[in-house]
């Protein structure tokens, strides 16, 4: 990646009527960089890809695409290729002719198209189709002719509109990894706009969460499931406990009948924080009793998935909190019962102090 | 890397966006600018001429209140009003079984019964006045049926009005029907309704709506048809021919107009219930639905067979008596058959001009009509242009199906006779007979030319504009393949209708333009019976040919565009 940003976004605006989707957004792609916008629905983030293809206006602020300046320029004179949820691929057309429609514009010699074509099809592994219509196609080959035609003309920047939510999950979970390998190979710098968190934390270089049209939060996968800056980052990237904080002295905090080592979040004490902790960093059984400020809790729930157990635990004391737990089976040697009585824990490493987001 | 190549730069042609825009909005300016000429400003002008008096000074209801005075008058209102409420409840009470056996039985022979009911659809409303003249008429062949009641007058009016009707309701009530889920029925089974029960408690009520539906078009298309009161209505009084005789008897075009907007306020009432009616019943029953698959049942399918063998005998049978009554030499004396009718049709160059200028008139407005829906449509359907100019194209192209012809036609009257305007010129000419019947049935086709180009996803255009494909070009290339058989459709749907309408037309031909429809009505007026008849069939017989092509050309559209068959 080198230090000029191939896409620069700043303060940019767009409100329809009295609402405000897109609100003062400024960030930046590198070349060859694969980024995932990733927020709930009406968070904004299509009607930004839609800014960026030009589809929709900005009321203010500016896009740059590979230096140049394209806020005021139509779709057609912007250089991108885009892929759609819907596939929108032209029923009437072959996939050959879907993927060489935009060729056909060009003044290029149709051997070179059809070559082209060829070439384009084997990258995505449908040689074999080429003749076929798209309503002879499963979902998964129409994503990958779709993703094809995007890719016909060489653009600089490829943009993704929730390309895989249509598909069944399976076929979700091998395509995506078909999506990273293809533009990896291709070199082009992606743009991809999804509501899965998991399929964004599996593709991008780095990941963008945006709510109420604003970004909050922009990282590495890595950074924004593990150091999310509000509640709202945290419970959006994976599920999270969340206790208010109700005092604290100068080395330890009290949230609810928890207890926990203050030492390390002393800047980020402010009001309204909570004392956070994922699932899956809740200790229980022998080894929480080694950690301090350990209490007892009775199971109340018990899910069995395979691979993991989920509890739903309510501490044991007047008021006490519900906390849920997901458990590695491999490590619990006899399955909890409902109503058992176990000592549970944060170790304080996974302990997140966290404000409440909106 | 392998994959990114130099790519040939393409010089971009930069125009400034003011002059883009306006180029870009100058095609769906033009069509609403025509459009307003064609539908808006006649009735305006009708509306107009109701509250004038004779020298347009504004006189307000004066009009209204003279027209109350008139004698007969009450009489024409109270028997427009009952005819057309008979003829819609016994319509309705045969197109729902009918449709029920075509849809949830399995009678034997359903593609055949459900070719022969939609006959009617390609005769002109006279044709099965003329057939129950023949069966019922003062030398009828049945007239005993009668029991001593004459069949010029309600029972002519009603029982023609039903049969012409009769394929519209089919069709609504088969929409209807045919959305029905069978997950419902198997939830009602599984709750152990009786089929009976089940048919109460699902079938009517899912079909309410399309029943609401076909009732007011079946009591507008009576309510407004000039043709069947002309022919058969005997003595009855109907504010349809009231209209005819205020205008075309008396001159009186400012009681006419009265009598117009009398004509358009029970149609604007009826198709606001229409269209709140189908509003609900797509935010009921929109989704993916099973299709129902009808169970066995001996004695339903027993009953329906013959039901629906009863129906199609009295179609073929009325429509088979005027071919009939059209042959025969000299009814009732001399029951040999010959074609003499439809030589004098061929041979009396006044009556063959008629002909030839129904086909002119159905053939220009099946050409003009086809571009001008193809267009609208395409707007309207693929949102190319700003909201506003789309929402007034849609807004314009719903109105003519909530206007009865006869009004649209004494507008035209209205609006082109008038010296002051510039299109004055086309006044009596063939043009102004095209444009008039365009504007008369431009609903139906626009909504089947959006109805094909919806289902095209909105990104489909999107993702060619990212590949740097014009809009014209994206027409050409995905949307009029697209659009192919439905073209060919609405080509059809024109050409039928141009061909057997009469009410728009009867204000506006002159000796020179006159249609072949308007003169079977002007032949019965001269009791030219058997003529009238003869060239009603031959009417007929166009339409059938032209239809007969139509699904031909359609045929080969769809073996060519091998892209529509699903395979998956």
């Amino acid at each position: 990646m080198d230090a000029t940003p191939f896409v620069s976004v700043r303060t940019l605006s767009k409100r329809f009527g009295a609402a405000t989707v897109v609100d003062k957004v400024t960030f930046d792609v590198a070349k060859s960089e694969f980024v995932c916008v990733l927020g709930p629905s009406g968070c904004g983030k299509t009607t930004l890809l839609r800014l960026i293809a030009g589809f929709e206006e900005a009321d203010a602020g500016s896009i740059e695409i590979a230096g140049q300046n394209v806020t005021d320029l139509p779709p057609e004179q912007r250089d991108f290729g885009i892929v759609f949820q819907s596939y929108a691929l032209f029923p009437n057309r072959s996939v050959a002719g879907n993927v060489g429609f935009g060729l056909e514009a060009t003044r290029s010699s149709s051997s070179w198209q059809r070559s082209r074509v060829a070439e384009l099809l084997t990258l995505v592994g449908l040689s074999e189709h080429a003749a076929k219509y798209p309503s002879q196609l499963s979902g998964g080959q129409q994503q990958r002719v779709a993703l094809a035609r995007a890719l016909a003309l060489s653009p600089g920047l490829l943009l993704l509109d929730e390309p895989l939510s249509a598909l069944d999950a399976n076929v979700r979970a091998r395509l995506r990894l078909e999506l990273l390998a293809l533009q990896r190979r291709v070199g082009v710098t992606a743009l991809m706009v999804t509501h899965d968190q998991q399929e964004a934390l599996a593709v991008a270089d780095r990941v963008i969460v945006m709510n109420h049209g604003r970004i909050m939060q922009i990282g590495t996968p890595r950074q924004v499931f593990e150091t999310p800056v509000d509640l709202f980052v945290a419970r959006f990237m994976g599920e999270m406990n969340a206790y208010p904080v109700s005092g604290s002295d100068e080395t330890t905090m009290q949230a609810g009948p928890f207890r926990v080592q203050r030492a390390k979040h002393r800047h980020l004490l402010q009001p309204g924080a909570q004392v956070c902790i994922r699932p899956s960093a809740v200790m229980i059984g022998a080894e929480a009793l080694a950690v301090p400020g350990h209490v007892l809790a009775q199971v109340r729930h018990m899910t069995y998935l395979g691979d993991t157990v989920r509890l739903t635990l309510q501490v044991a004391v007047a008021g006490g909190a519900s906390v849920d737990a997901e458990i590695a089976s491999v490590r619990l040697q006899l399955l909890p019962e409902i109503g058992d009585e176990i000592p549970l824990a944060f170790p304080p490493e996974h302990v997140r102090i966290l404000a409440d987001g909106i | 890397m392998a994959v990114t190549e130099v790519w040939p730069a393409r010089a971009t042609t930069r125009t400034s966006p003011v002059f883009r825009r306006l180029a870009a909005q100058a095609l769906p300016l033009g069509v609403i600018a025509l459009l307003l000429v064609a539908i808006i400003a006649p009735i305006s002008a009708l509306l107009l001429k109701s509250l004038m008096d004779r020298n347009g000074e504004f006189v307000g209801l004066a009009n209204f209140s003279r027209y109350v005075g008139e004698p007969g008058l009450a009489i024409a209102i109270l028997n427009s009003i009952t005819l057309s409420t008979i003829a819609m409840v016994l319509t309705i009470g045969i197109a729902f079984p009918y449709a029920y056996a075509l849809h949830r039985s399995r009678i034997p022979g359903k593609g055949l019964f459900r070719i022969i009911m939609l006959v009617p659809l390609l005769a002109p409303s006279m044709l099965p006045a003329f057939g129950m003249i023949y069966l019922f008429g003062n030398q009828g062949l049945l007239k005993p049926w009668l029991m001593g009641n004459s069949i010029y007058g309600p029972i002519g009016i009603v029982s023609a009005s039903v049969f012409h009707a009769l394929p519209h309701a089919i069709l609504i009530l088969s929409a209807g029907l045919a959305s029905g889920d069978r997950r419902i029925y198997e939830a009602a089974r599984a709750l152990k309704a009786s089929p009976w029960k089940s048919f109460a408690s699902v079938t009517l009520p899912s079909c309410q709506y399309a029943i609401i539906s076909a009732a007011c078009v079946v009591f507008v298309s009576v309510f407004t048809d000039f043709g069947i009161p002309t022919v058969i209505g005997g003595s009855t009084n109907v504010l349809a021919t009231d209209i005819y005789k205020q205008v075309i008897g008396r001159f009186d075009f400012e009681l006419g107009a009265v009598v117009g907007v009398m004509l358009l306020a029970p149609a604007l009432v009826a198709y606001g219930v229409d269209v709140m009616a189908r509003r609900v019943q797509r935010a009921t029953y929109s989704g993916r639905s099973v299709p129902v698959e009808p169970a066995r049942s001996l004695m339903r399918d027993a009953a329906l067979t013959g039901f629906v063998l009863l129906v199609t005998v009295c179609i073929l049978g009325i429509i088979g008596m005027a071919l009939f009554g059209s042959m025969v030499r000299f009814w009732p004396y001399n029951l040999t058959l010959g074609l003499q009718n439809y030589e004098k049709a061929i041979a009396d160059p006044e009556e063959l001009r008629t002909l030839i200028n129904s086909l002119v008139l159905a053939a220009s407005t099946a050409v003009l009509g086809t571009i001008l829906v193809t267009l609208s449509g395409w707007m309207v359907s693929r949102k190319a242009f700003a909201g506003g100019l789309t929402q007034a194209l849609q807004g314009l192209a719903m109105v003519p199906v909530a206007v009865p012809g006869l009004v649209l036609g004494l507008g035209y009257v209205f609006f082109f006779n008038n010296p002051v305007n510039p299109l004055h010129m086309l006044q009596g000419s063939l043009a102004l007979l095209v444009l008039c019947t365009v504007a008369h049935f431009y609903t139906v086709p626009h909504l089947m030319a959006v109805g094909a180009l919806v289902k095209l996803d909105r990104e489909v255009d999107l993702a060619a504009q990212a590949l740097r494909m014009g809009p014209v070009a994206t027409a050409r290339r995905i949307h009029v393949p697209m659009l192919g058989p439905t073209v060919i459709d609405i080509a059809g749907y024109l050409f039928v209708n141009a061909m057997t309408t009469v009410s728009a037309l009867m204000f506006l031909f002159n000796a020179q333009t006159r249609v072949a429809a308007v003169a079977v009505v002007n032949m019965t007026e001269g009791s030219r019976f058997g003529q009238a008849t003869a060239l009603a069939v031959l009417i007929m017989l166009i339409c059938l040919i032209a239809t007969a092509l139509q699904m031909s050309i359609r045929g080969w559209i769809g073996r060519r565009q091998s892209w529509r068959r699903r395979t998956t």
